[in-house]
């Protein structure tokens, strides 16, 4: 029998660049639910977002809210009808953030992550997250991790998952394929490295900061590509086919047959990569959306879409399965996460791992991939 | 728009929860008791259904017949039926989300979980959860609304047959559950419908409703050779109704071997077979076929997320007609009769009415 602290301190958003520790009161637990003692937490670029802007698209926040969605813990104390997942007290576990309603047309037809009531931790409307000490899911949201899966490791799963959903899951990567992944942040190198776990034979990591494509390389990536700089006066069809050309003619990459590109994965939201990622995509090329730039309303080559019959899909999240492989690839060794915690910080010194998550540098100089905040003492 | 005086014509049913609630009990073989029981309770997240009326199927007859359905027995007394439709008397706290009101009518069919244990809707009042219960518009009559459940099986038969337009599809068996596939494949615009059934009524009866062409499987003798004289039969009917090379997609919906194989036979290379009858469990299938000739072989059961919806939405814009199907309704009060005239079989679909 687990002796359950009296205190929950929280890590609580109240506005623009507005946050305080409080002390929330340990949740309650009912049915199928489980306690989860927190372990360990990631922080991701929407968790910054909400620092710096209080709302992201529609999500508004409008009461104080506790931080942090990517996190590993151990299960302290079970609903009574959480037992038959096989979950008991001492188990360790990622945690899968996102509460469905289980009953919409989306949830009962398998795509759970487009649940129109979706209760997702540190997003408005919800005011809790997993930045304290305690954490409340029904139990079937709580994956186990074997013993040699540490909780940083399982801290990460949140953003494989995403991974996994956008290469596997979506993008359908297969065994000897040929990927390009624009954007080396993240989700990019998780994207990059579940690709490689499936047996991809090029891994192209496309990025403007050549320190990232630097560590793409060292990491997971065969191949990598700086863009050149945009010139003043050139138009930006012409930069982006430019470019396409420029990443076939160096990487000797065909624009169809054997050695194109099988699958690209758009990680950065930047307009221009969307754009040479339709340029160098094989005919009938899978293209996958992920990241979320600035402004996602922009002009895109739908000529390459068309005349080459390109499937594109949008992804968001996870849905099922994708937790369970995640946790897999990397239990199995396919995926190495360690290489990807570059900072590491006690609970009192949350605010600085956001900070350094936005400047992208800690303030040693190091660059930043994954901050990892330990849980309240 | 209009505003009906009821249901299709039909008077509007009484919304007070009162009265009877008679249920159609199995106590044991082929013995069903009327009971009264208690109007039940309409806890959190349920809706309070007065039922109006039930479809019977072949496993609620097996259920009566055998006291059983393949390994599932039943061990206590049962309330039979799950094909119900009724009307919204009553909707418990944390079902308004759905925007259910009373007065409004809908298909309520039950969690299909442990058959043993949950009793069914051959009664007067039903708890339903709110979840389950899906809104039917007053345009369909009652006596059709109990064949919207297998109705929404046949639509999950077309999706796991993947049928669209300008296929070519035959289907074994024409009772209620044959007859609702050839209704969605017509729906969907297949060109060419095959029936095929040993019954030269029932094949009439499906030319009637949505085949284009019918057949009659002559008797395989005993010095036949299984393969050879499949063969053989399946060239002849399908030279007859101009598919040499073969049809797209066979419906097994009768379960029963020689139809399987048969099947089997009609299919074109990389046709689809699909395995919705349930008969024996163990049969004699020509899988050297299904290698050969890269078949796509799938079974189906009950249907998915959507299925009520869509079907419903095909009987609401005309494009299934359920009313030929319903060939006879009995009172909840004759329920032992409906049973034996499901047994006799001369009936297409007998629906029961729960409130009279």
């Amino acid at each position: 029998m687990v002796q359950l602290k009296s205190d929950n301190p929280s890590f609580v958003l109240h506005g623009i660049d507005n946050v305080k520790y409080e002390d929330r009161p340990v949740p309650e637990i009912s049915e199928d639910q489980v306690l989860i003692e927190i372990a360990k937490t990631g922080i991701c670029g929407s968790d910054v977002h909400y620092l710096k802007y209080a709302r992201i698209g529609a999500f508004v926040l409008e009461q104080s809210m506790c931080l942090g969605h990517e996190s590993s813990g151990t299960v302290v104390k079970l609903g009574p009808k959480a037992s038959k997942s096989g979950l008991k007290v001492g188990s360790r576990v990622a945690l899968e953030p996102g509460v469905s309603c289980r009953v919409c047309l989306h949830c009962k037809g398998g795509m759970y992550e487009l649940c129109p009531d979706m209760s997702f931790a540190a997003t408005p409307p919800i005011i809790y997250g997993t930045l304290a000490r305690y954490y409340v899911l029904p139990a079937d949201l709580c994956h186990p991790l074997a013993d040699t899966v540490s909780f940083e490791d399982g801290a990460m799963m949140e953003p494989l998952a995403v991974g996994v959903h956008s290469v596997h899951t979506l993008g359908k990567c297969q065994s000897d394929q040929n990927v390009i992944v624009f954007g080396a942040g993240p989700v990019g190198l998780l994207c990059m490295a579940v690709a490689k776990a499936l047996g991809a034979r090029r891994i192209i990591a496309v990025d403007i900061q050549q320190e990232r494509l630097d560590f793409a390389t060292s990491y997971v990536a065969t191949d990598s590509f700086l863009p050149p700089a945009r010139g003043a006066d050139e138009e930006p069809t012409a930069y982006t086919n430019r470019v396409a050309e420029l990443i076939f003619s160096t990487l000797d990459i065909p624009a169809r047959g054997k050695g194109s590109i099988d699958l690209a994965i758009e990680a950065s939201g930047a307009p221009t990569c969307i754009q040479i990622g339709m340029h160098v995509l094989k005919p009938a090329g899978t293209y996958v959306q992920v990241g979320m730039g600035h402004n996602l309303t922009l002009p895109v080559p739908f000529f390459d879409v068309i005349t080459k019959e390109l499937k594109v899909v949008g992804s968001f999240r996870y849905g099922p399965g994708d937790y369970p492989l995640a946790i897999s690839l990397v239990e199995r060794g396919l995926i190495d996460l360690k290489p990807l915690v570059t900072q590491r910080y006690e609970f009192k010194d949350a605010l600085e791992a956001f900070e350094t998550t936005r400047a992208g540098k800690d303030p040693q100089g190091k660059p930043v991939i994954k901050c990892i905040i330990n849980p309240p003492p | 728009m209009t505003v009906t005086n009821g249901h299709n014509g039909q008077q509007q049913p009484d919304l007070q929860v009162a009265g009877s609630n008679l249920n159609v009990v199995l106590t044991g073989k082929e013995t069903v008791v009327l009971e009264d029981r208690p109007i039940p309770e309409c806890p959190k997240g349920y809706v309070l259904v007065k039922v109006m009326a039930t479809g019977i199927c072949g496993s609620d007859l097996s259920y009566y017949t055998k006291g059983g359905i393949g390994t599932t027995v039943v061990k206590a007394p049962l309330v039979l039926g799950h094909e119900s439709c009724g009307v919204i008397c009553k909707v418990g706290e944390g079902s308004g989300q759905f925007n259910y009101c009373v007065n409004d009518s809908y298909m309520a069919s039950p969690p299909t979980g442990e058959w043993n244990r949950l009793d069914g809707t051959l009664c007067q009042w039903y708890a339903c959860p709110a979840v389950n219960a899906v809104p039917v518009p007053e345009t369909i009559a009652w006596e059709q609304s109990g064949s919207i459940q297998p109705l929404a099986i046949a639509v999950q038969v077309g999706r796991r047959a993947r049928l669209r337009a300008h296929q070519t599809v035959a289907v074994f068996g024409c009772g209620p559950l044959g007859l609702l596939c050839m209704a969605v494949a017509k729906a969907y615009g297949a060109r060419k419908i095959l029936a095929v059934d040993i019954s030269e009524s029932r094949l009439k009866f499906a030319k009637s409703y949505a085949a284009t062409h019918t057949f009659s499987p002559p008797r395989r003798g005993q010095d036949d050779e299984i393969m050879s004289w499949n063969r053989q039969v399946a060239a002849d009917v399908l030279k007859e109704i101009g598919e040499e090379a073969g049809v797209d997609v066979v419906i097994e919906a009768s379960g029963a071997e020689p139809c399987m194989q048969l099947g089997v036979h009609l299919l074109r290379t990389g046709g689809t077979y699909l395995q919705a009858g349930m008969g024996a469990p163990l049969a004699s299938f020509p899988v050297l076929q299904i290698a050969t000739r890269e078949l796509n072989v799938f079974g189906t059961l009950r249907y998915t997320s959507g299925c009520f919806q869509d079907a419903i939405d095909l009987v609401a814009r005309g494009l299934v007609d359920l009313k030929p199907l319903v060939t006879r309704t009995f009172p909840l009060k004759q329920s032992e009769d409906a049973f034996k005239a499901v047994k006799a079989g001369s009936e297409i679909k007998i629906v029961i009415m729960n409130q009279q």
